[in-house]
C-alpha cells in the first residue's frame, strides 16, 4: 500500500468555485485547478492521512455520492500527478 | 489644467525640457522629447487629460530621442529610455509615438507591483467591469473599441490593475491601440472618433491609437466592481456567442494572461480568486461588433435588474 506526504515546501491556499478546486501552493508559486475528489484526498491528507486506503475511506466518508467504482483508480493517477508536480512525495516503508 | 489647455508652443517647451507630467488614471507620466510626432500624437490622445505642474513627482521618466548612431545617416532612428535605462532597440523614427504609447505600457507593467495586472481590456457599464482578457490577435482591442464607441465606459484597452485589496478595477484609461484590419473597421464602426495617424511596418504591422471620449476621461478615477470575465475571440462569419466557461479554469486562464501574478504569490492568488468568485466567466466568439455590442448590452442590463 503506498503511503503519501505533503512536501515539507508545500503551503496550499485553496479556492472553491461551484464543483472546482483551485489550489495555490506559495511553495512553488504553482496554480493548478483540481477535481472535487482530489481537493478532497488533499484536504484528508492534511488531516493525517497517509495510505491510499486511508485517503479514500476519508473521501468516501466526506462524500458519500461519489462513485466508489474506480476511485481507487482515480485516486492513483491524481496522486501519481501531484506527486510529479511536487506537491506531494511517495513516503518509503 | 488638461493638456489642451496648455496650449502647442508650452506643450512643445515642456516637452522639450521633461516638464510635461501628463496623469492617467492612477500614474504620473513625465515625457521628455523634441520629436514632433511625440507632441502631435500628445496633443491629439491626451488633450483632455490632466497635466501636473512641471516639478511635480511622476511616476514614470519617459525620454523618446532621435538616434545618435551612424545609423542615422541613412535612417534615421527613435531611442527610448526610462531613468537612463534604454530597453529596447531604437526603432524608425517614424514609429516614434506608437513606442511611446508602448514604452508607457512597459513602465506600468514593469513597475507598477502594487496592483493585479491582468494582459486584458476592460471596459465598465452600470459600475460593473468585463474583464476581457486574450492574447494578441484575438479582437480584443477591438471589441474594446467597439464597446468604447457605443456607450461602455474604458478603462483599459492593455491592463487590467486589480486592487490587491478589493479586487476592484482602477482606470488605466489611455488610448485604444488597433492594428491593421481593426483600423478600418473601427474607423468605419465609429466615424466620429479620432485616431493618430497609421504607422506602418511596425512589428505589430499597421497600429493607430483610438483616443478616449472626452466623457470618459473625466470620469477615470472612478474604479469599478469586476463582474464578468469574458476571453473574446474574433471568428469571421462567426455569430455572436457567449459559452460560460468555469470558474477554475478561468482563474488559471487569467493567472496565465497576468504580467505579474506569480511575482505576487499569495496576494495575487487572493485578488483574482476575488475577483473571479464575483464574476460569471464566459468564451466569447463574434464576428460582427453590432451583435457583440448588443451581447454585452444585454449582459449589463440583466445585470441591473440581477
Amino acid at each position: 500500500m503506498r503511503r503519501w506526504t505533503f512536501n515539507p515546501l508545500v503551503a496550499l491556499h485553496w479556492q472553491h468555485f461551484d464543483g472546482d478546486w483551485v489550489i495555490f501552493d506559495e511553495g512553488s508559486g504553482q496554480t493548478l485547478a483540481v477535481d472535487a475528489v482530489i481537493a478532497a484526498a488533499l484536504m484528508s491528507m492534511q488531516a493525517g492521512c497517509s495510505t491510499e486506503l486511508e485517503i479514500t475511506r476519508q473521501i468516501l466518508s466526506d462524500m458519500p455520492l461519489v462513485d466508489a467504482t474506480g476511485l481507487a483508480d482515480q485516486l492513483a493517477i491524481g496522486l501519481e500527478f501531484m506527486a510529479q508536480l511536487g506537491l506531494i512525495e511517495e513516503m518509503s516503508e | 489644467m488638461t493638456l489642451s489647455e496648455l496650449g502647442p508652443s508650452e506643450i512643445c517647451r515642456r516637452l522639450g525640457c521633461g516638464d510635461l507630467v501628463i496623469r492617467s488614471g492612477p500614474f504620473s507620466y513625465r515625457i521628455e522629447s523634441r520629436l514632433d510626432a511625440i507632441a502631435q500624437g500628445l496633443s491629439l490622445l491626451y488633450a483632455d487629460y490632466p497635466v501636473a505642474e512641471p516639478e511635480a513627482f511622476a511616476d514614470f521618466n519617459l525620454k523618446m530621442e532621435e538616434g545618435k548612431g551612424l545609423h542615422r545617416w541613412w535612417h534615421r532612428q527613435v531611442r527610448f529610455s526610462s531613468d537612463g535605462f534604454y530597453p529596447f532597440e531604437p526603432l524608425p523614427l517614424t514609429h516614434a509615438y506608437p513606442q511611446l504609447e508602448w514604452a508607457m505600457n512597459w513602465c506600468m507593467t514593469t513597475q507598477a507591483h502594487h496592483y493585479l495586472m491582468l494582459h486584458s481590456a476592460v471596459v465598465e457599464r452600470n459600475g460593473f467591469a468585463a474583464v476581457l482578457p486574450a492574447p494578441p490577435g484575438s479582437g480584443k482591442s477591438t471589441l474594446c473599441a467597439g464597446l468604447v464607441s457605443r456607450g461602455w465606459r474604458l478603462l483599459s484597452d492593455e491592463v487590467a490593475l486589480i486592487a490587491l485589496d478589493t479586487a476592484t478595477v482602477t482606470a488605466a484609461a489611455r488610448a485604444i491601440s488597433l492594428k491593421n484590419q481593426s483600423i478600418a473597421v473601427m474607423q468605419n464602426y465609429a466615424p466620429e472618433a479620432r485616431f493618430t495617424p497609421v504607422t506602418d511596418g511596425t512589428s505589430k504591422g499597421s497600429v493607430t491609437h483610438m483616443k478616449v471620449p472626452a466623457a470618459q476621461v473625466e470620469r477615470m478615477h472612478e474604479r469599478a466592481t469586476p463582474r464578468w470575465v469574458i476571453f473574446p475571440k474574433y471568428i469571421a462569419d462567426a455569430p455572436a456567442t457567449l459559452t460560460p466557461q468555469s470558474r477554475g479554469m478561468s482563474m488559471l486562464d487569467l493567472g496565465s494572461n497576468s504580467f505579474n501574478y506569480t511575482l505576487l504569490g499569495r496576494r495575487g492568488f487572493e485578488a483574482l480568486a476575488r475577483v473571479v468568485a464575483g464574476c460569471d466567466c464566459y468564451q466569447f466568439s463574434y464576428s460582427r461588433l453590432d451583435d457583440a455590442v448588443a451581447q454585452f448590452d444585454a449582459l449589463a442590463e440583466a445585470a441591473c435588474h440581477a
